[in-house]
């Protein structure tokens, strides 16, 4: 017998064939002793084995269950206040919108100053730190800042 | 009680009414304490089904009206067996390697139960011999059908897998049952033989 007649000849034991499978398991064991002895040999071991355990449950049992139920649920209530089901997914979203969000520079297509190598020699020198001078932080304004310095001096 | 109730129940308890779920528990206790005790024997059916009813509690808001609530329950203490069952082997596994590393080799006293013990098992107790020597997928499979007589199509929604993976499972698994049986009747007949 290959797999495929053992399952037909299981499914037929069992009640589970629709009318054309039942005819063919029935033609198999009718043309076939091996099918007929893999079938009474199933029969006679489930028939002989297979008896439900003699279990009851206790009196108690369903409010042992209840009981549980309820310090599980306590137990929940005591390690988790109301809002800490929302504590993770709050996170979660504000980290995703501190990702996605662009910085508002970017936004408004600020940038970043220009600053010359000379404006910053001439602004974090002394110049800076005489009275009435200011800054610069372009060439062209360090370029002036210097004329007007030579002509002082 | 019919479907409709079972149903009317669970929107209870979906809405607070925790209360409510004593009446599906009481009305499954049997049930479940039975696929517990056939899976992992009468002495820790009852923590089992316990555990059952606790994780249908919490999974409650995951069932769908349509389904039905006993073959959902059905899987939810399959599964609960089989991982109780495996969490077993792996523990027996690791005492297993303890005691050979401790003795360096096993003392014939340890050696599992030797064949001629057999003899004297009744039927029942034979049955569970076989059952606990299966695999876990066997055991859960012949225990759902041959115990608590589940159809095809409703082994297939508890396992969930196809009818021909039903098929072919409860094939393989009632052969291993078959040789399991010869492998422990075997000795029982050679000392009736003797005895006579």
């Amino acid at each position: 017998m290959n797999e495929y007649q053992k399952e037909l000849i299981l499914a037929y034991h069992d009640g589970e064939l629709g009318e054309d499978e039942k005819r063919e398991a029935e033609a198999l064991l009718a043309k076939d002793p091996e099918s007929r002895r893999f079938l009474e040999s199933w029969r006679e071991a489930s028939g002989r084995y297979f008896k439900r355990p003699e279990v009851r449950a206790s009196n108690d049992f369903v409010s042992r269950v209840m009981d549980r139920i309820d310090e599980s649920a306590k137990a929940g209530e005591r390690t988790s206040p109301w809002w800490w089901g929302w504590l993770i997914p709050a996170l979660a979203a504000a980290s995703l919108l501190l990702v996605l969000i662009p910085a508002p520079e970017t936004l408004w297509g600020a940038r970043e100053p220009d600053v010359s190598t000379d404006a910053l020699l001439l602004t974090s020198g002394g110049l800076s730190d005489r009275p009435g001078w200011m800054a610069s932080d372009t060439a062209s304004g360090a370029e002036t800042l210097l004329d007007t310095y030579l002509e002082e001096l | 009680m019919e479907q409709a109730e079972i149903r009317r129940i669970i929107e209870e308890v979906r809405s607070g009414s925790t209360a409510a779920y004593a009446g599906l528990v009481r009305r499954h206790q049997q049930m479940v304490l039975s696929v517990c005790a056939s899976m992992l024997g009468a002495s820790d059916a009852e923590d089992a089904a316990q555990e059952v009813f606790l994780k249908a509690f919490r999974s409650l808001g995951k069932f769908q009206a349509a389904a039905s609530f006993s073959t959902w329950l059905y899987r939810i203490a399959t599964n609960h067996c089989l991982d109780t069952l495996k969490k077993a082997s792996r523990q027996r596994e690791e005492s297993w390697d303890a005691l050979l590393e401790r003795d360096g080799e096993l003392s014939p006293g340890s050696s599992p139960p030797a064949r001629s013990e057999s003899a004297a098992l009744e039927d029942k107790d034979l049955v569970e011999r076989i059952l606990s020597g299966l695999k876990p997928e066997y055991r859960a499979i012949l225990v759902l059908r041959e115990l608590q007589g589940l159809s095809y199509r409703e082994l297939a929604e508890t396992l969930d897998c196809s009818i021909d993976s039903v098929k072919a499972l409860l094939r393989r698994a009632r052969e291993a049952f078959m040789a399991g049986r010869d492998t422990f009747q075997e000795p029982r007949s050679s000392n009736e033989v003797r005895a006579r």
